[in-house]
């Protein structure tokens, strides 16, 4: 009886909930070859037909599942997205567990995808930013344009050496993780910066660098979009 | 005088093309020109019954399978698994050299995951491109880590490696993948040693440069035009040939008029600078996802009674085309299927007739399939039989296109698709020996499902490929009879290759089912949802 219950509760999805499910369904999970048309078997497991809980569509589709294609939607779809493609999902087979809040929780945050891409593009191929972007100089979390802008032109950054190798040749670097035997250094001749792993034994000194400056596609970048992004809360 | 005469043979011997591999298997096409032809002969039509398996190894990742080509060189065999594995083994005794897992993040996020297709050896370095979106290059006789470099990051393409890399000169070349994303694609090439970027090649071109005019306002932004799988070179001309795939949305083009160059299309580039030497558009303004991703095979061959360099390439949408390598003239196109409805045929000049497009908001039933009227798994050709070998998908869909706005990085593929039977309800597969200039066919392996593994092809005389069901077999090269099957275990997706270890020829093949396409057979054979996983390398020789 309590089963019939949570069936009945589980078909009295709101239509137009269902239409937007239907619609973010066939633009953002039964593409190419993940989910087929409608749940249909395809390089994703086939949805229809089968029994989920509720609790565990809503889980996979905000989280993703970890070593898998299946990505988590949290951050590229809004809850009510999710929330609608679960509903669909539910609706090609069969699901147990409560609907829950068809609304968007409060706070939902502004999209900043385009401004994060900038980011990436540019200063994160050296910088970590808001958990994205390569940690190879400072971390630019928090930064304003006028930061940004008076870190970029500063002459000779602290943190960027001329390494000597044994061999003779010398290159603009940053230090990374020493095991002792093995060093890791990050050559920036080019962008973007190459991550090498050397023998104690290659490494002759650390210099100085006096003329390194900021690559041209930084002073490029758009940087009140990128401040945007990393001052966003 | 008498030495005139022999200046002229060795000039004639130097011009020979030899595009077969000997004792190595040294690059992921077998050699530069992509044959995936061995001259050993030690196993030949004769004595294929009596091979016996020599070794095997397991990876211990069988996610999707097991998709790669393995690169032998002085009786090592390098391999890369599913989630970015890559092992050394003794080709002789299966014995594990050295092992390197990469650390990839725990989420890919994108659909061109987790498998890898393979690496690249040169200079004592082994190069893979990851999941997410690296390359790495490792020391030959170690393993260790050498350097690493992100090429782009993934949140911000949507696009990752899964292709191997190829080595030309100082320089590996990686192709990416992304052609289902909102992204522009390229091929970048880095410096052996260094890992610094020595080149960028852009599949679609930027405002000012020539073909940026076929891409209607922003769309070329967000065009794709992927450079997934692997190309070839050609040393005489310093060309290297790569083949571009679809562009994206990939059933919705009401965005982006125009052809939309250089998607599906074969493009040679200077192999130093990285600079456009000529291009071949395949399918102008592509509505159906017909990639020009796969193998282009380069062959020196008469035409009309003139010698011409040709390349060869299968086109995902089941026509082969034929074109001029020194200058990307078109030569010749065929279709390799049967069941091929999207367009009506191919003129002299190779412009595509009587186009049917998927329709918005309609369903239209396009054959063959997406999956291809042919997989990446890539043919082989033999210069004994002059007969090309590949196989063929006989599948339809219904496809329903929608028009999307591109998010950057996302999925963008405006449209739907759902695999149908075909008109005459016979769905099926074919190995096939081709004239590869006119198509003229010399037998037809009939198989029940997909053949989606590579061909190999050998000096004596045989073709050894997989099928989904496990099965690994030799054929006839020049009848098609069957003449040895072993049963591996697990269906195959990769690519098999012949080496010579201590005077002995081995046959070696990936065995492991997976893959995008092995995927979407559950809709046409839904016992294929069941088919087992693996991931297993099985090598043969002669007892």
């Amino acid at each position: 009886m309590l089963e019939l219950i949570l069936l009945m509760q589980a078909a009295v999805a709101d239509p137009q909930v269902l239409a937007r499910g239907e619609k973010l369904f066939a633009q953002s999970c039964s593409v190419g070859y993940c989910h087929g048309v409608a749940g249909a078997a395809a390089r994703g497991p086939r949805l229809a037909g089968r029994t989920f809980t509720r609790e565990y569509l809503v889980e996979v589709t905000r989280d993703g599942i970890p070593r898998s294609a299946m990505p988590g939607w949290k951050g590229r779809m809004s809850e009510a997205d999710i929330h609608a493609v679960v509903e669909y999902v539910a609706s090609l087979g069969t699901v147990t567990g409560d609907a829950g809040p068809a609304a968007a929780p409060a706070g939902e945050t502004e999209d900043l995808t385009h401004e994060r891409n900038r980011f990436l593009e540019s200063c994160g191929i050296c910088h970590a930013g808001r958990g994205v972007g390569k940690a190879v100089g400072p971390e630019l979390s928090g930064r304003t344009e006028a930061e940004i802008r008076a870190g970029l032109v500063a002459r000779r950054p602290a943190l960027v050496k001329r390494l000597e190798l044994a061999s003779g040749e010398s290159f603009p670097a940053v230090t990374g993780s020493d095991d002792g035997d093995w060093v890791q250094v990050f050559d920036l001749s080019v962008a973007p910066p190459v991550l090498l792993t050397l023998p104690r034994s290659e490494i002759r000194q650390w210099k100085d660098h006096n003329e390194w400056q900021h690559p041209q596609l930084a002073h490029d970048a758009p940087l009140a979009s990128i401040a945007r992004y990393l001052s966003a809360r | 005088m008498m030495r005139a005469g022999l200046l002229l043979v060795l000039a004639a011997a130097l011009c020979a093309q030899d595009g077969a591999t000997h004792k190595d298997w040294p690059h992921y096409g077998g050699t530069y020109q992509f044959w995936r032809y061995s001259a050993l002969e030690q196993v030949n039509r004769s004595n294929v019954k009596r091979l016996v398996a020599k070794w095997s190894f397991q990876t211990g990742e069988s996610d999707e399978g097991l998709q790669a080509t393995p690169i032998v060189i002085d009786g090592v065999m390098y391999i890369s698994t599913s989630w970015n594995r890559v092992f050394a083994i003794d080709a002789a005794t299966g014995r594990e050299i050295w092992a390197y897992y990469y650390q990839n993040p725990k989420t890919i996020g994108v659909i061109y995951s987790p498998w890898n297709r393979g690496v690249a050896v040169g200079a004592g370095r082994v190069f893979m491109g990851t999941l997410d979106n690296h390359v790495v290059a490792l020391d030959q006789k170690t393993g260790r880590e050498v350097w690493k470099v992100e090429v782009q990051p993934l949140a911000q393409c949507g696009c990752n490696i899964t292709g191997a890399p190829l080595v030309v000169k100082d320089k590996v070349i990686v192709g990416v993948t992304g052609g289902d994303s909102a992204h522009r694609g390229y091929l970048t090439a880095y410096n052996v040693r260094t890992g610094r970027l020595a080149w960028k090649f852009y599949t679609i071109p930027g405002p000012g440069e020539p073909g940026h005019e076929t891409w209607q306002g922003d769309s070329w932004k967000y065009g794709g035009g992927a450079t997934w799988m692997t190309g070839s070179y050609d040393p005489e001309l310093n060309h290297v040939y790569w083949a571009v795939g679809n562009p994206a949305a990939d059933f919705y083009g009401g965005s982006r008029k125009g052809d939309n160059l250089y998607t599906d299309s074969i493009v040679a580039l200077d192999a130093d600078t990285g600079k456009l030497k000529w291009y071949h558009q395949q399918v102008p303004h592509d509505v159906w996802d017909w990639d020009t991703a796969y193998e282009p095979v380069l062959l020196d061959l008469r035409v009309n009674g003139k010698p011409r360099k040709l390349l060869l390439n299968v086109n995902k949408g089941g026509y082969v085309f034929v074109v001029d390598r020194t200058n990307g003239e078109f030569v010749s196109a065929w279709p390799l299927v049967k069941n091929l409805n999207w367009i009506t045929g191919i003129d002299s000049k190779g412009n595509l007739l009587g186009r049917n497009e998927p329709k918005v908001g309609v369903p239209t039933t396009i054959c063959p399939a997406i999956g291809g009227g042919r997989s990446w798994n890539q043919g082989a050709w033999s210069p004994r039989t002059g007969l090309y070998y590949t196989t063929g998908i006989e599948w339809c869909q219904e496809v329903i296109a929608q028009k999307e706005e591109p998010r950057e990085g996302r999925e963008f593929f405006g449209g739907t698709f759902k695999l149908k039977q075909t008109p005459d309800k016979d769905a099926h597969s074919h190995l096939g020996a081709y004239d590869p200039l006119t198509g003229k066919r010399k037998w037809l392996y009939r198989s029940k499902y997909p053949l989606l593994a590579s061909q190999l092809a050998t000096a004596g005389d045989l073709i050894f490929t997989g099928d989904p069901e496990g099965n690994f077999f030799a054929l006839d090269a020049r009848s098609g009879e069957k003449l040895w099957n072993f049963q591996t275990g697990s269906g195959h997706r990769g690519s098999a290759v012949s080496y010579e270890v201590n005077g002995q020829q081995y046959i070696a093949t990936p065995s492991g089912w997976g893959s995008a396409v092995a995927g979407l057979m559950g809709q046409l054979w839904p016992e294929a949802e069941r088919f087992r996983k693996g991931s297993t390398i099985f090598v043969f020789g002669l007892p």
